[in-house]
């Protein structure tokens, strides 16, 4: 039998780490060389060991896990890192694989998963739990110039549009009627083939409309 | 600077020119002429003689006479319709001088400091509480209402021009109760509601303008206090349900992760297919379980929020709509910071989270756009639905109630935001959220800000 591979685990709660011992060992080929329960202990606790791989919680007393995890990678390029967190929200997810993790897996469903993410990771993979995978999947938005160029009343119409004023705001900064801004605004709409102001930001942000009023401290 | 006002300025008409003893003169010279010729007409007549017998001239000097005591009859009565008329010149003087007097002791009883100002911008009448508010204690005179430092509730400084009198005189605007913050005389800052009426001239252009200032610190003193306490309610709340959220989160979660992993663990190691299933099947309730928990604290308390800030919570929020209600959430938040103050976070957080439960209450939508970004100091957020929409005819509170935007209307109360609804039936409804972020704003805000 090959070399067992060596696992170090953060967590706060002494029964979820006599639990994933338990879990781990049973399986035979992990070993855990080591456990913490906060920030400072963890982080030490890694350079110490030096094991295979870390299995960190998402919050720590002392600091977030996602910041153990940069922390980590930074001081241990090699090191497999797998996050084990009760966080299912997409931005934690992202944010855990922008600090460098290798894998995460949720609490809810690591009695099933926390093997198969181990056994992925060892081999070179990244695992991210099925159940938040579909949400990390950024969606593209494609907007491109209008085959038909906005008219100048079009544009100025748009351009406010896209920051935000209401139709009645632009009419009174424009000295035009609401009807007339709505008119023009469905017609920038059409050529641009959108219907929606995000949509619209973004295509205004391509175009450099806000270049010159980017967010500025107020007065 | 009292006047009277009636005669003075338009030209005397003839009849005024004649003075009414001449008239009187004149009627009685022609009375005493006629009634001497009377009798010396009878003391020379021949009292035998016919009637027709008289001699011509003396039947033209009757006639003469006769037409002299008409004459003189005719004056007594020009003279006694002249005096009937001046009775009532006097009397409608009277009525002009009490009409002025009754209008100095409104005017000096008004709560309010009341003044009229010139299209010379010179103030020609006042009372006493125009005299308080604006006589500068020190220099013991009068200053002209504009040499003051005012500001809109907004923070911003009253230049000349945009006071509401010189508008009033300028394009005749009407004003009704503009709220300015003003420093007076005496060196207090008050809050004053303003109105200003042109008094209309044959010209056209208004030749004086009547200004109201009516003080509304206490109101304003109470408004705000109210919003600092409805802050303070919500703030509470919010902590409270921080705590709680990390609470279960951290806990509860803990704890269910525990005993799921304890449960494998037995399930690993049990012997019997029965007793296997049934350990999984306890593992399935503990995982529901923490599915209860997860929900239960998203919806008390976001933690992405506190962790990572608004534009991320934004985003996952809008996503889990989306998903939720298998429709097109289009975001985008690229112009927002990564943070915010706290509480501006907060607010923007439910504000949004309110109008998107709205949307997925009442607008039947394909498609919500939620975009925000951070300009001037103002945030603001654009929430927009396909939905059905509906036609806000006025923005009454009831109106605001019905379509759910009571919460939100409440929210931003407590920190000085607005909100405008554009929506039509069939069109689709857009929020348009704006709301100052104060912490970044306090430099300016100290100026105008309540010092209590």
């Amino acid at each position: 039998m090959a070399e067992p591979c060596t696992v170090y685990l953060i967590d706060d709660h002494p029964v979820v780490v006599s639990g994933l011992r338990a879990l781990l060992e049973a399986q035979g080929e992990y070993v855990v060389v080591g456990e913490a329960g906060d920030y400072a202990a963890g982080l030490e606790g890694v350079q110490a060991a030096s094991p295979n791989i870390v299995i960190v919680d998402g919050s720590l007393p002392g600091g977030s896990g996602i910041t153990l995890v940069s922390q980590l990678r930074a001081a241990q390029p090699g090191l497999l890192l797998l996050a084990l967190t009760l966080h299912e929200e997409s931005t934690y997810v992202r944010e855990f694989f922008k600090a460098g993790a290798n894998g995460f897996v949720l609490k809810r469903t690591a009695a099933d998963d926390l093997l198969r993410a181990l056994r992925c990771v060892r081999d070179g993979g990244i695992f991210v739990d099925p159940g938040v995978a579909s949400k990390v999947v950024a969606r593209a938005r494609t907007l491109s110039r209008p085959v038909e160029d906005l008219s100048e009343r079009e544009e100025t119409v748009i351009r406010l549009v896209a920051q935000g004023f209401s139709n009645k705001e632009i009419s009174r900064k424009l000295s035009i009627g609401i009807k007339t801004v709505e008119t023009y605004r469905a017609r920038a709409y059409d050529k641009l083939g959108t219907k929606s102001r995000a949509a619209l930001v973004e295509f205004a942000i391509s175009e450099g409309w806000f270049d010159q009023d980017m967010p500025q401290r107020p007065r | 600077m009292s006047r009277s006002i009636g005669r003075a300025g338009a030209a005397p008409r003839f009849r005024d020119r004649i003075p009414k003893r001449h008239l009187w003169f004149g009627a009685a010279s022609l009375v005493v002429s006629a009634v001497v010729a009377c009798l010396y007409l009878l003391q020379n007549a021949d009292a035998t003689m016919p009637l027709w017998g008289y001699r011509s001239d003396d039947l033209i000097l009757a006639i003469t006479f006769s037409v002299n005591l008409l004459t003189g009859v005719t004056l007594v009565g020009a003279a006694r319709r002249e005096i009937r008329s001046d009775q009532q010149r006097n009397l409608a003087e009277q009525q002009v001088l009490e009409r002025e007097r009754q209008l100095r002791t409104i005017l000096q009883q008004m709560p309010a400091a009341v003044c009229v100002m010139t299209s010379a911008h010179e103030v020609v009448l006042l009372n006493d509480n125009y005299r308080k508010l604006f006589s500068n204690a020190n220099a013991q005179h009068l200053t002209v209402h504009t040499d003051f430092d005012a500001f809109s509730p907004s923070g911003e400084r009253y230049t000349v021009d945009r006071w509401p009198c010189r508008r009033a005189l300028r394009t005749g605007e009407i004003v009704h109760g503009e709220d300015m913050l003003l420093s007076v005389g005496n060196g207090d800052r008050v809050w004053l509601s303003v109105s200003a009426a042109p008094t209309p001239s044959s010209t056209g252009a208004p030749s004086s303008v009547v200004i109201v200032f009516s003080d509304i610190t206490s109101r304003r003193f109470i408004e705000e206090a109210n919003a600092n306490a409805l802050k303070a309610i919500m703030r509470a709340q919010e902590s409270e349900r921080l705590r709680i959220a990390r609470e279960l989160h951290d806990e509860l979660g803990q704890d269910l992760t525990a005993l799921s992993i304890g449960l494998k663990g037995l399930e690993a190691t049990a012997l019997d297919a029965d007793r296997k299933g049934r350990l999984a099947g306890f593992r399935r309730t503990v995982e529901m379980l923490s599915r209860h928990v997860r929900a239960i604290t998203t919806e008390l308390r976001p933690l992405v929020l506190a962790d990572f800030g608004l534009r991320k919570a934004l985003a996952e929020l809008a996503e889990g709509w989306g998903e939720r209600l298998d429709i097109d959430v289009d975001v985008h938040l690229d112009d927002l910071p990564e943070r915010l103050p706290e509480s501006s976070e907060l607010v923007a957080y439910r504000v949004v989270q309110e109008a998107l439960t709205n949307v997925a209450k009442h607008a039947n939508a394909h498609s919500i756009s939620l975009t925000a970004r951070l300009s001037d100091g103002q945030l603001r957020i654009v929430i927009e639905d396909d939905g059905l929409g509906f036609a806000p005819s006025t923005q009454s509170p009831d109106e605001a109630h019905h379509f759910g935007l009571t919460g939100i209307l409440e929210r931003l109360l407590t920190v000085g935001g607005t909100l405008e609804v554009e929506s039509s039936p069939g069109f689709g409804t857009t929020l348009f959220v704006n709301l100052p972020i104060l912490e970044e704003a306090a430099d300016g805000r100290a100026l105008y800000r309540l010092s209590h």
